[in-house]
């Protein structure tokens, strides 16, 4: 469930040694903490398209792909310190999560760079230079009100329904209890409802506009 | 209010469980009861049940750039190859340039004193029966110049010698440990370190007694130490440049204690940079010291230093624009290099 992208992900990767491309992601980790460097880009090859996708949902289009730069490239400096606990998938998850959280604390403190609802609500298709972002349409509505939501409840959302992340991974990712997981989930759930339940209602509704 | 305010913990976990799909049978009962017990609450269940679904629908393709590989493996490189070099190039790289010798020579007098009282004391117990008095010699010259100790310096006990030999290499880490963080300049004041903040003049340097300490902070950095706070983060990993500017100050040779009696020699360990950070900081004293205060929370000892040169003098474009938002909205933030260093084992 974690990868199920990467599978998307085959035909688009560039060819690298046979040993790393069929390794396991946790042979691929011990090898690349041993500084072997096609290692370390098949890593970042091989997560790069999860990595994104996960930024994506969390700070939006405009900062996702420097913060999947960011999170694979701490991911990779710092292999050597996975501790092999949980799935590398997992490490992984939790490296980029705490990066887009860490950019939305900031954020709520300049203005400027946050707004999640400019960058990523109105559009469903937006292309860039490199890159291109499609999002199934008919659907902004939820993706606005998850916007509204804190940082912390759009990223138990995202994991657990975008990333299909299990309890036991959410536990590993956020680094909270279980319990926890549950109340968050439920606090997220409650105020996605409510985000989703004003927003279609102003949708429904929207304001005159005032004559000249 | 909504009904699904009024639940308890214990049910708010058997609700959440049923719109997840982990309800485990033997709850089912449980849940059943609930909502014959909360008119309603099967109406509020099945609404979060279809928000769950429209998440789930919420397919996102993305096609990365093509050039992101090809950039991560660059930054990669550019941010490990200054360790790489400065491993590779310590044992023959001159540290003349690094610090005027005018401004070695008191730090090494400086630190014989700390380490006269470190290793000395130590092994003399109190001191009293001895015949001389002399300080012991520590010099920041090479071994070669050092005098070995004086015949009538020569301990009479192997037992001495021995005693000496085993506590030298944990006491000269205790003594160095204080040289390179106490014999340096007078440490700014945390009312002082905001001011530095705010002129982008302050760094923030964290010593580690060990690499391994040292590179464990830096993995928690790395891994979102930062991920708590809300009055500093860290940003970025600095490159080699900016990384090199703040290396530590080490004199034009090798430092070494000696110890009066057995005349053995210790040469100190040195501070080596091992990782570097910028952060951006809210410019008031709860912020840098809570910042202070998770870096203590990693083994090291943090201290304050002045920089003449701003670290980050201009506003980028973003913050300049950020400056034009009402100062209501937004906290007063700057940028500090974060520097971690270790004392490394000659």
């Amino acid at each position: 469930m974690l990868h199920r992208c990467l599978s998307q992900d085959a035909d688009t990767i560039a060819p690298v040694s046979d040993q790393a491309n069929t390794a396991t992601d946790e042979q691929l980790a011990a090898q690349a903490a041993r500084g072997d460097h096609s290692a370390q880009a098949e890593l970042v090859r091989r997560f790069q398209q999860p990595v994104l996708s996960l930024c994506f949902h969390l700070v939006g289009s405009q900062h996702a792909e420097d913060l999947a730069q960011d999170a694979l490239l701490r991911v990779v400096t710092k292999i050597e310190t996975f501790s092999g606990e949980s799935a590398v998938g997992t490490w992984i998850y939790r490296v980029t999560t705490n990066i887009c959280l860490s950019h939305l604390r900031r954020s709520r403190r300049s203005p400027v760079r946050g707004s999640i609802d400019a960058e990523t609500s109105p559009q469903i298709e937006e292309h860039n230079e490199g890159s291109s972002v499609q999002m199934n349409e008919g659907l902004p509505a939820v993706r606005r009100a998850l916007d509204e939501l804190s940082g912390d409840q759009r990223a138990i959302l995202v994991l657990r329904d975008v990333r299909g992340l299990e309890y036991e991974q959410l536990t590993e990712v956020l680094d909270i209890p279980i319990g926890t997981v549950r109340s968050r989930l439920f606090r997220a759930r409650k105020n996605l409802a409510a985000a989703l339940e004003r927003i279609e209602s102003n949708d429904s509704n929207p304001p005159s506009k005032t004559e000249p | 209010m909504s009904i699904l305010d009024t639940l308890t913990t214990d049910q708010e976990s058997l609700v959440i469980d049923a719109i997840e799909g982990e309800l485990r049978p033997e709850y089912e009962p449980m849940l059943k009861q609930l909502l014959a017990t909360n008119p309603g609450l099967d109406v509020e269940i099945a609404r979060l049940t279809q928000t769950r679904s429209q998440m789930r629908a919420l397919e996102v393709t993305i096609e990365p750039n093509a050039g992101f590989v090809p950039q991560v493996m660059a930054r990669l490189e550019e941010a490990t190859a200054p360790l790489q070099l400065r491993h590779m190039d310590a044992p023959v790289r001159s540290h003349r340039s690094w610090i005027p010798a005018s401004a070695a020579r008191p730090l090494a007098a400086a630190a014989a004193v700390l380490i006269i009282a470190a290793l000395g004391f130590s092994f003399f117990g109190d001191g009293s029966n001895n015949t001389t008095t002399t300080p012991g010699p520590l010099a920041d010259n090479s071994p070669d110049d050092l005098p070995i100790a004086p015949h009538d310096f020569i301990p009479q006990t192997p037992e001495a010698i021995a005693v000496a030999q085993a506590e030298a290499e944990s006491r000269s880490f205790e003594a160095a440990e204080r040289v390179w963080t106490e014999v340096a300049e007078a440490e700014p004041t945390l009312a002082e370190a905001v001011e530095l903040l705010a002129a982008g003049r302050l760094v923030i340097r964290g010593l580690a007694p060990q690499p391994d300490i040292a590179r464990a902070g830096a993995a928690s950095i790395a891994q979102g130490l930062d991920s708590q706070s809300n009055a500093w983060a860290f940003v970025n990993p600095l490159n080699r440049a900016s990384m090199a500017r703040f290396e530590p100050q080490l004199t034009d040779s090798p430092v070494f204690a000696v110890d009066e009696p057995t005349g053995l020699r210790v040469q100190l360990p040195q501070p080596r940079t091992v990782s570097a950070w910028s952060a951006e900081i809210a410019i008031d004293a709860p912020a840098l010291a809570s910042i202070v205060h998770n870096l203590r929370e990693l083994g090291l000892r943090v201290r304050f230093e002045a920089i003449e040169t701003p670290f980050a003098s201009q506003p980028d474009l973003e913050s300049a624009i950020w400056w034009d938002e009402s100062p209501e909205s937004w906290r007063s933030t700057s940028m500090a290099p974060v520097i971690i260093d270790a004392l490394d084992r000659p």
